[in-house]
């Protein structure tokens, strides 16, 4: 598959995903940020960062997100 | 993408400069290279790869032979520098390209060598000129990084999905070719960026544990150990990933002395060849299907050990609650939705005394405790659960075994029944040797014997990995719990939680997108297999499973193991068709000596149906004299765009040259 149109689903299989809306957030702005490349040498620390950003709640109102 | 031109120049067989027109315009996608064995048509297909990629597809890395053309060599003079280029002129998308790749080398004495750009790893220059027309002045696809431009258009890791060998066609259907379906589906997913996420969310749960080792000393002992059970996993992945390439070796070994003996020994023994390949495969399946019943068993003797360690000690503990009951030294049942009662009311029901603050304190830690006390009867097992766990539990245990002994039972009498027949066929084969089989029978049997031990050992070494990893998933268990006795161990287990369930949802959306697309493979290669094979009404069903092992189904029975040669080339085609087409990328597809091993009719078959079937795909078509046979040709010069003869100047078989026949 065309990467372009791979990434578009791998994104919409997230939106569809039966888990919090901070988790999906999450996933997708790490998908986003590997895609274009904004994840560097120093991931480890990026992805904490975004992990801490979340809140780690698993359990927040997944109805809330679009 | 279109192939409209080739400049090659000294490239292996090919001495000085040829420019070759290619094409597609409507109806007519078809371009074909006919010639003997050995004058060059791989190699055009590896220069069309080494332009591209910079390697070539079919050609072993080490090889002796320079890429330069050694007529060339012989007629250059010493400290002379001659270069070898091929340049694609492509059509992408209505814009014009030129893909090209250049090595320079120097004459020598006794040889010569590669002077290499110093720009590139292998030495060669690589570029990609846009050439503008009155319509497409700019490109839309930046020629300034030919690396990723070519990646864009046609991906390394896909290409054996546009250069098809028909040399390497059965590899996708031999006994345990699912690991090689499956990454092919994986490289055509392209699914890296979710594994490469994955990845690095495993990293970042192995920095957490390693940081939170500081908390206290006695976790750095875990860490360690769970770090060595993480070695040892990847180490058993690693070894099991290369028994099975080495036990793939020893197959095509086996198939290839099989052969020789087949060729060698007539038809009797071709036949009885056959049917040992087949009893081989079905026992290989039998083998493993016994491991995995023998391993379910395990793991229900495993549940249900508690039952049978503890069976006296159950009996024990019902008969003592049976004496108690009797004796009345159980009390009654309390719920707490009645004590809630009680204190909502404010008043005893019994002698009607009013309920103080205190006493109702003292209340709500009664519901509790009935609560907690309800929650450890579960867990221990009361009176009634004990005789539950007795009576319902042991007759499913007893039904479960029973049947996984039958299931044994059958498949050991079905393996004793192949491997004495086995043996008939091996001493039937031996009867009718002459003594000059006898040393190939030897390393039939060598090799036999190797795959054996072999699989044996893969299998093994699968088991072991399991235990492993039950061992450190407890481990990992262990870990977090221990994290979680102080406040800060305890935020750190939750970013670990949450990591943890990130990869697991990548994971799954991973399987997720490859089962979808594994299902679209095999619907797509049924539906070639059935447009290009012969005979029309065969009804068969293609399926690609769960192991992503390819199987043909016809009336419930597998009939795979019955394929002709010509079938299981089919097959292969209508596989490689399908991944081709699923990947999304219109490339021309160069097929090379795809009708080699297959008999007339299906070829005829192949040569009516391909071009139509494949309309608006560019095919390149490399045949020997033989497989363009007159019907070939009658297929496919209807969609004739242009055929080319590749003949040798004075029979020299280094001054290849191609001779236009058919120009569109």
């Amino acid at each position: 598959m065309k990467k372009s149109n791979i990434n578009k689903r791998i994104l919409s299989e997230i939106h569809d995903y039966d888990t919090s809306a901070k988790m999906k957030d999450f996933l997708e702005e790490i998908i986003k940020a590997e895609l274009y490349n904004e994840v560097g040498y120093k991931f480890i620390e990026e992805y904490k960062k975004k992990i801490e950003e979340t809140n780690f709640d698993l359990n927040d109102n997944k109805k809330n997100r679009n | 993408m279109i192939i409209k031109k080739i400049e090659i120049k000294n490239y292996r067989q090919y001495a000085g400069r040829q420019e070759i027109n290619l094409g597609m315009s409507g109806r007519f996608n078809v371009n074909v290279f006919i010639g003997s064995t050995g004058v060059g048509k791989t190699n055009l297909s590896n220069a069309i790869n080494w332009c591209f990629y910079g390697d070539e597809f079919s050609i072993e890395k080490n090889t002796k032979f320079p890429m330069l053309n050694k007529d060339v060599i012989t007629n250059m003079e010493d400290g002379k520098i001659q270069d070898v280029s091929v340049a694609i002129h492509i059509d992408y998308e209505g814009e014009n390209y030129v893909i090209k790749r250049e090595k320079n080398f120097i004459k020598l004495k006794g040889g010569c060598e590669l002077v290499p750009y110093q720009s590139s790893d292998d030495g060669s220059k690589f570029t990609i000129t846009f050439l503008a027309t009155k319509t497409k002045r700019k490109p839309s696809l930046s020629p300034d990084f030919p690396t990723t431009f070519i990646n864009t258009i046609a991906p390394k890791k896909i290409r054996e999905f546009f250069f098809f060998d028909g040399e390497k066609l059965k590899r996708y259907l031999h006994t345990g070719s699912g690991s090689e379906i499956r990454d092919s589906i994986f490289n055509i997913s392209q699914l890296d960026l979710l594994e490469k996420t994955s990845n690095r969310l495993k990293r970042v749960i192995v920095d957490y544990r390693h940081n939170s080792r500081s908390f206290s000393p006695d976790k750095g002992v875990l860490e360690g150990e769970i770090k060595k059970l993480e070695e040892g996993v990847e180490e058993l992945k690693n070894d099991i990933k290369t028994k099975e390439e080495n036990k793939k070796k020893l197959e095509k070994e086996y198939q290839k002395f099989l052969d020789e003996y087949g060729n060698l020994g007539g038809d009797r023994t071709k036949a009885l060849i056959s049917e040992k390949k087949r009893l081989d495969e079905e026992l290989e399946k039998d083998i493993l299907k016994l491991d995995e019943i023998t391993t379910e068993k395990r793991k229900l003797l495993i549940s249900y050990s508690y039952i049978i360690v503890g069976k006296k000690a159950i009996d024990k503990a019902i008969k003592r609650l049976e004496d108690a009951e009797r004796k009345k030294e159980i009390p009654p049942n309390v719920s707490p939705e009645y004590i809630e009662g009680l204190i909502k009311k404010g008043k005893s029901c019994i002698c009607g005394r009013s309920i103080g603050a205190k006493e109702k304190v003292a209340l709500t830690k009664l519901i509790k405790s009935i609560i907690s006390m309800a929650d450890a009867n579960i867990a221990t097992g009361t009176h009634n659960g004990l005789r539950n766990l007795k009576l319902k539990d042991i007759p499913i245990l007893k039904r479960q075994l029973l049947d996984n002994n039958n299931k044994i039972k059958e498949l050991d009498a079905s393996i004793d029944k192949k491997r004495h027949y086995l043996k008939k066929i091996d001493s039937d084969m031996k009867s009718n040797n002459k003594e000059k089989l006898d040393s190939l029978y030897d390393m039939i049997e060598r090799a036999r014997v190797s795959i054996e031990s072999t699989s044996n050992k893969i299998t093994l070494r699968k088991k072991e990995k399991e235990e492993n990893e039950i061992l450190l998933s407890d481990k990992n268990k262990e870990y977090k719990k221990n994290l979680e006795r102080d406040e800060r161990g305890r935020v750190i287990a939750k970013y670990m939680t949450f990591t943890e369930s990130a990869m697991k949802i990548t994971e799954d959306i991973q399987k997720k997108i490859m089962d979808e697309i594994r299902i679209e493979i095999a619907n797509q290669a049924q539906e070639h297999y059935k447009e290009l094979h012969w005979k029309k009404n065969e009804d068969i069903n293609i399926v690609i499973g769960d192991d992503y092992s390819i199987s043909a189904i016809q009336g419930g029975d597998e009939k795979m193991g019955a394929f002709s040669a010509g079938e299981e080339a089919l097959l292969a085609i209508s596989l490689l068709i399908a991944l081709n087409n699923v990947s999304g990328f219109k490339v021309p597809i160069v097929m090379d000596t795809m009708l080699g091993r297959i008999d007339e009719e299906p070829s005829h078959s192949f040569a009516m149906n391909i071009a139509d079937y494949l309309k608006g795909t560019q095919l390149i078509f490399l045949f020997t004299k033989k497989e363009y046979s007159i019907d070939v040709r009658k297929g496919l010069d209807k969609y004739l765009c242009f055929k080319y003869r590749i003949n040798l100047k004075n029979n020299n078989p280094l001054t290849a040259y191609f001779k236009a026949e058919v120009e569109s």
